[in-house]
């Protein structure tokens, strides 16, 4: 039989796919707790209230949700090319970290999202009228 | 590739903990309160955590990333608890 992609091959592409996804989503997390550093320190500076500490709060939450996204990609890129029981072994404990924290990061997001909205006034009842 | 990788994330890693603390302190400084700075700070660590467990190559690595996020969580639910 003709060997169209030999495994080397295969593993060598999947190999830099799996260092350019996660490398996406390492950025994405350095990126936005820098962004969210700055922010914290304009906030702080100004000395808002609490509820600006959430909104930013709620910004890093959702870089770095990005970023776990980005990662569990990269999982699931390695799955294609897992030579080893052992290997297998670690990159479902790494996958089953990343998952139960995205879940707990957007139930997070969701929760904090939902009490700055409440916080915050009501719009005049004839604005949205016209 | 794999090992210039490695190294910047492991040398952003202690930079984001200095980001942690430093907001942290401003928050407590600027009128947040303890509970918003611990919150804070363990998101950045959070963060960090999630570099560190990037580079994570043998059991023990994986172990000690997924020990330390679990205590981090555990300690940011019973901060927040309003009682």
């Amino acid at each position: 039989m003709v060997d169209l992609l030999p495994q080397e091959a295969l593993q060598e592409v999947v190999d830099q796919l799996v260092r350019l996804v996660e490398a996406a989503g390492a950025t994405v997390i350095f990126v936005g707790a820098v962004a969210a550093f700055v922010r914290f320190l304009r906030v702080a500076l100004r000395r808002r209230g609490e509820q600006e500490f959430i909104a930013v709060r709620l910004f890093l939450g959702r870089f770095l949700a990005l970023g776990l996204e980005f990662q569990l990609a990269g999982d699931v890129l390695r799955t294609a090319v897992a030579p080893s029981f052992q290997q297998i072994g670690q990159l479902a404990a790494i996958a089953a970290i990343r998952t139960a924290l995205n879940f707990f990061l957007s139930r997070e997001i969701e929760r904090e999202g939902r009490a700055v909205g409440e916080s915050r006034p009501a719009p005049p009842s004839g604005a949205a009228n016209g | 590739m794999a090992e210039v990788t490695g190294a910047v994330a492991a040398s952003l890693v202690p930079l984001l903990v200095v980001m942690g603390l430093a907001c942290a302190l401003a928050v407590l400084l600027s009128g947040g309160g303890p509970r918003g700075a611990m919150a804070v700070l363990l998101d950045f660590l959070l963060a960090a955590g999630l570099l560190h467990l990037s580079q994570a190559q043998t059991w023990a690595a994986i172990t000690v990333a997924a020990v330390t996020t679990v205590i981090r969580k555990v300690v940011v639910a019973g901060f927040l608890l309003r009682l």
